[in-house]
């Protein structure tokens, strides 16, 4: 690429010259020879930039991508429309900086997105107060078994295997510096158990949280006030890992008493990209806030009695206490965060409704429509909503791959947990000639 | 050539000659809302119009919609594109 070093020899003379130096090897003299790289770096030399897109577009080449295959895949990242609106805006130079917004009197602009994009998921998700986002999903569920663990003096975990299975890895990761436990509540007929688990020569105590995912990762509809009253016979916070989109149709975690929510925003103004960058959304009860992980823009007036927005309750973040932070997460993705903002305004209070219902209508006939294919059963018998999961002929795994050849992203194959079965997903992208030419290739890779 | 007066070679530029803030506020993009206005538009499906009721069970639905802002695609772009303008950024300076 061109050279990212802007001075001339010209100019970097003048500077030698300035500090009384006659080349750059006199300078860096100060540093020991035993530090420095004998014979400069082993690098080819650079190319330029047409030189860079032609490999690089040689590269995607090699990816089969939305545009070769019609997408029926899902499992916490979906194929949604994203307008020219959100991308044309947000990727405005002003909002792709790397600049932390620490200096409000320069930062209005991405102080006040974030403001409204915190009341955009505070809304969403019916609780009183969100953070300026997290890095994912997965993530955030972290941060919410952090803040369980924190608030209730506990550290075992009962989580549905309802949750994304990425997400319950990520956490059992994370819980390798915590030392959080894990306890799984199971799935019947695709629904948690909301009972105690049996937990076979292991006393992991009382929980500090009960997780669950709504719809659950088969896309099953979970009966949250259980899981409420599950979470106060036990002295647990409620934590519920909810679908965004769906929310459109479904009444919020907080009106059933979720202590935290916490979910993935990609769906709103992020395109798929190969697993990220992604957003998590976060979530909690006001009598939480002090122990809310990460940034949190909060209104304010300036001296001049004008309204103005800064990072709040910044004691919460460890590069301020260490010792006493709960989280160590000071960053947010704001970049992110911006898109889910924008897009969730032009989606606005009727166009929120609208993708849900949308995205249910295509779900209910993608289903019908595999259903009806030759010896395709359903997983579970469970209502869904978001997602359905389906018993197939042949391998999923195998399925996933004859789609493939037919132009089609056919779903996920689920692990052995779930008895095997392909996860499959509709978004509003999907089309009534895309559904029929779907379950006719269906038919043809499973016959 | 100097800059400003100043000796030495160019500096490329200065972010302060740029007019980072305005003098008012920005409303929030909540305050620019107005009922039933719109700016989201769908792709044409040719899918049974089943309703939110024949979808879902009444216990699941929620009663209110989500109350997000109501605004046309011309307010959302100015909005935005304005708050854009009280940002500093790396391409700036």
């Amino acid at each position: 690429m061109a050279d990212f070093v802007p001075h001339t020899e010209q100019e970097i003379a003048a500077m030698l010259d300035f500090v009384g130096l006659s080349s750059l090897d006199e300078l860096f003299a100060v540093v020991p020879p035993a530090l420095r790289l004998a014979g400069g770096l082993d690098m080819a030399p650079g190319l330029s930039e047409a030189d860079v897109a032609v490999e690089l577009d040689a590269l995607a080449a090699r990816n089969r991508v939305g545009a070769d295959l019609v997408c029926f895949a899902g499992g916490g990242a979906y194929d949604h429309e994203v307008p020219a609106a959100v991308r044309r805006v947000a990727f405005r130079s002003e909002f792709v900086t790397a600049y932390t917004p620490y200096q409000p009197e320069v930062a209005q602009g991405v102080l006040q997105a974030l403001f409204e994009y915190q009341t955009m998921v505070a809304r969403l998700s019916g609780l009183a107060v969100a953070n300026a986002s997290l890095y994912d999903g997965a993530t955030a569920l972290v941060e919410a078994a952090n803040l369980a663990a924190a608030a209730t003096g506990r550290s075992t975990l009962w989580i549905s295997r309802g949750v994304n299975p990425a997400w319950r890895e990520v956490v059992h990761t994370l819980a390798a510096g915590t030392g959080h436990q894990s306890v799984p509540l199971p799935l019947v007929a695709g629904v948690t158990v909301l009972a105690p688990p049996m937990i076979d020569g292991c006393d992991a105590g009382p929980p500090a949280a009960i997780v669950v995912q709504h719809p659950n990762y088969l896309g099953c509809l979970e009966d949250l006030a259980a899981a409420r009253r599950l979470a106060d016979e036990v002295g647990a916070l409620l934590v519920v890992a909810f679908d965004p989109v769906a929310a459109g149709l479904l009444a919020s975690p907080g009106s059933f008493g979720a202590d935290v929510v916490v979910g993935e925003g990609q769906p709103f103004g992020t395109p798929l990209s190969f697993g990220g960058p992604y957003l998590g959304l976060f979530a909690c009860r006001l009598d939480h806030v002090r122990r809310l992980p990460g940034r949190l823009v909060g209104e304010t007036l300036d001296v001049a009695g004008r309204r103005a927005y800064v990072t709040t309750l910044r004691a919460r973040e460890q590069d301020i206490r260490r010792e006493k932070a709960s989280s160590n997460i000071c960053t947010n993705q704001t970049l992110i965060a911006v898109c889910c903002a924008i897009q969730l305004a032009w989606l606005g209070t009727a166009g929120l409704r609208e993708l849900a219902l949308r995205c249910a209508r295509a779900t209910r006939y993608t289903r019908e429509a595999l259903l009806a294919v030759d010896a395709v059963e359903p997983l579970v018998s469970a209502p869904v909503l978001r997602e359905f999961a389906v018993r197939t002929p042949v391998p999923a795994a195998v399925v996933v791959d004859r789609m493939a050849d037919e132009g089609f992203l056919a779903g996920i194959a689920l692990d052995e947990e779930y008895g095997g079965g392909l996860l499959v997903a509709a978004t509003e992208r999907r089309t009534r000639a895309e559904i029929d030419a779907y379950a006719a290739a269906f038919a043809k890779v499973t016959r | 050539m100097s800059v400003a007066g100043r000796a030495g070679p160019a500096a490329g530029g200065r972010a302060d000659s740029i007019p980072l803030l305005g003098r008012a506020e920005e409303p929030t993009i909540f305050e620019l809302s107005s009922p039933d206005r719109r700016a989201f538009s769908f792709r044409s499906t040719g899918l049974p119009e089943w309703t939110a009721e024949d979808l879902v069970a009444a216990e699941h639905l929620r009663n209110e919609p989500v109350a997000l802002a109501e605004v046309s695609e011309r307010d959302l772009v100015a909005h935005f594109t304005r708050l854009s303008h009280r940002q500093y950024s790396v391409d700036l300076g």
